[in-house]
């Protein structure tokens, strides 16, 4: 479904990451691993199509983002690490900003499984600056959904969140899956571990893909990569 | 079509946004408003009237041969009317009069011909008047001279003329009419009756004549505006960058995002213009209804203006004070707070440099 292929990242003339290769099917959760700074929001912004890249190619579904990057971008819904939220407007208004549907049919879709699992229907009249972190995460994942992208990238979606939200947004995940939806999650946190299919590293400008099998541990990896420094 | 769905519905938020902010918005200005007439009151009452009067210099030039001109022009110095308006400074030629006027020595220069009291009601007799017209506060008081002047030569024209016709009618001889006529124009210079005939006007600029409170009401409309964009920094500022990120990938370009806030800043500050155009006109009935119309672009400037400085300046407290201080300055150096008369030299060389002169002009020109 996605194809990386010798990608290069460059931020201000220094290489982030070089020749990064990776690809990913249909239906699976992938997660992307790595020290803080390791390049993990750059790579996903730039799989996002909201960066380039210095060059490579990438690639969904056989669209290529160098040749049509609109038509690439329209297939990825993308969760940055900061919320894309207008702090003054409701939930339901922001919601609407990225949908055609009314007000009515936003309450129906947000309020009817699978999206109810995020639970934005319980407080999508409240103003935005009187939410949770635990809920701006909610509704910026649903506000990324309801526009119905076949591949999710989360960016650090557990930081800062209770636990609850923690296992309602793995919970939406689980069932984004079994819907036939693609995940990748840029994470820093051990528990992304457990339910992602595959697990990339982000290793001091290398993107390595980790035998699970091996029972190698997330802190060993990342005391390997700062002993490497 | 898809991106303009975007765009309709990123408008629609922000118009939301908007609507949010206008109790506050409406509230702030009402103070600023309430401070910016209270300025203008003292101004035109306290100040423009006494003081400011004095400082501007009208040179005047008579042949040395007219020695009743030469009279007439003292007499017309020593006036307390003109006294409060001008100083009068006489030169020994036009070019002379030419030379300090580009020099920027004096406002204004008055021509006086040969023969002037005994030519009066001919078609030479025209005293002429030489002005740059660049600035309105001269140009007010220029033209309150011209004013007072003519309203002298006037009334001494109509009476001598009056008395050769009664004079000729009773069949005086030659000799008792020129007596009479000069003894008459002595005595006339004195007094004021009618006006502006036997005047003809050099290079006056006729889009500069405002008055001085007309000029500081324009200054205070547009530092109102300015100081209402401390609240629009905020409004702009209300996209972060993952917002924005997400947009550019929903189609939005950069643009389409400057334009939806910049089209709901600038009916912002057109709600407060409506409100101010108001109050201004129960006090000044003269002032143009189309300004309502004309003041668009001055609005959209404004609003422009603080959203690039807002996407330029992390800080929304430094975009604040960046624009205070400019206006404030550009403001002061386009003569919107001080009459331009009143400020040195190089102040003068600096307004045609300073875009703030003309948007002044512009508010004079819309309102008045």
């Amino acid at each position: 479904m996605l194809k990386l292929n010798g990608v290069v990242i460059k931020y201000k003339k220094r290489t982030v990451l070089s020749d990064v290769s990776l690809s990913v099917k249909k239906g699976e959760v992938i997660g992307l691993l790595g020290a803080n700074g390791s390049g993990k929001s750059t790579l996903l912004s730039v799989i996002a199509g909201a960066k380039k890249a210095e060059s490579g190619e990438i690639s969904i579904n056989d669209i290529s983002i160098s040749q049509k990057v609109d038509e690439y971008r329209k297939h990825i819904g993308y969760v940055p690490q900061e919320n894309p939220l207008i702090a003054e407007l409701s939930a339901l208004d922001n919601l609407r900003i990225w949908s055609e549907l009314s007000k009515d049919e936003l309450m129906e879709l947000i309020s009817s499984p699978p999206l109810s699992i995020l639970g934005v229907y319980e407080f999508a009249e409240k103003k935005v600056n009187d939410l949770s972190g635990g809920m701006k995460k909610r509704l910026s994942i649903t506000a990324t959904l309801i526009r119905k992208p076949e591949l999710l990238l989360m960016d650090e979606p557990f930081a800062a969140l209770d636990m609850v939200a923690k296992h309602d947004i793995m919970e939406y995940i689980r069932t984004y899956k079994a819907s036939g939806g693609t995940t990748i999650i840029a994470s820093h946190d051990e528990m992304v571990l457990d339910f992602c299919d595959r697990i990339y590293f982000i290793d001091n400008g290398k993107v390595v893909e980790i035998n699970r099998a091996s029972g190698i541990r997330y802190i060993d990896l990342l005391r390997g990569a700062e002993n490497a420094k | 079509m898809q991106n303009n769905g975007q765009f309709k519905r990123t408008l629609r938020a922000d118009v939301k946004r908007s609507v949010r902010i206008l109790p506050g918005f409406f509230l702030t200005s009402i103070l600023f408003v309430i401070i910016a007439g209270m300025i203008v009151v003292y101004a035109k009452y306290f100040v423009f009237d006494k003081e400011i009067f004095t400082s501007v210099k009208v040179a005047y030039y008579v042949d040395t041969d007219d020695e009743l001109g030469k009279n007439q022009i003292d007499i017309i110095r020593n006036m307390d009317s003109v006294k409060e308006s001008a100083q009068l400074i006489p030169v020994d030629s036009e070019e002379e009069g030419i030379k300090l006027m580009q020099d920027e020595e004096v406002t204004a220069l008055l021509i006086v011909p040969n023969d002037f009291v005994s030519d009066m009601g001919s078609e030479d007799s025209a005293i002429r008047v030489y002005y740059n017209g660049d600035d309105s506060f001269e140009s007010y008081l220029v033209n309150d001279i011209v004013i007072i002047i003519s309203e002298l030569y006037g009334k001494a024209r109509n009476a001598v003329l009056t008395y050769k016709q009664v004079a000729a009618d009773f069949g005086f001889d030659a000799e008792a009419i020129d007596k009479g006529y000069n003894t008459l124009n002595t005595r006339l210079l004195s007094e004021v009756f009618s006006r502006t005939e036997g005047y003809e006007t050099v290079e006056i600029d006729s889009s500069g004549m405002y008055t001085l409170s007309q000029s500081l009401i324009a200054a205070m409309v547009v530092l109102i505006m300015f100081l209402m964009c401390f609240q629009l920094t905020g409004f702009y500022k209300g996209y972060n960058k993952s917002y924005k990120m997400v947009q550019t990938m929903s189609g939005m370009s950069k643009f389409k995002l400057a334009l939806s806030r910049l089209i709901c800043g600038s009916s912002l500050l057109f709600v407060l213009y409506i409100f101010m155009f108001v109050l201004i006109w129960l006090f000044k009935k003269e002032t143009k209804v189309s300004s309502i119309i004309t003041i668009i672009p001055v609005l959209i400037l404004i609003s422009g203006i603080t959203l690039l400085l807002s996407e330029i300046i992390s800080s929304e407290y430094v975009v604040n004070i960046v624009i205070f201080l400019g206006v404030v300055t550009l403001l002061y150096l386009a003569g919107g707070f001080v009459p331009m008369v009143m400020m040195p030299r190089f102040v003068h060389s600096l307004a045609p440099w300073n875009p703030m002169t003309y948007v002044l002009k512009y508010m004079m020109f819309i309102l008045y």
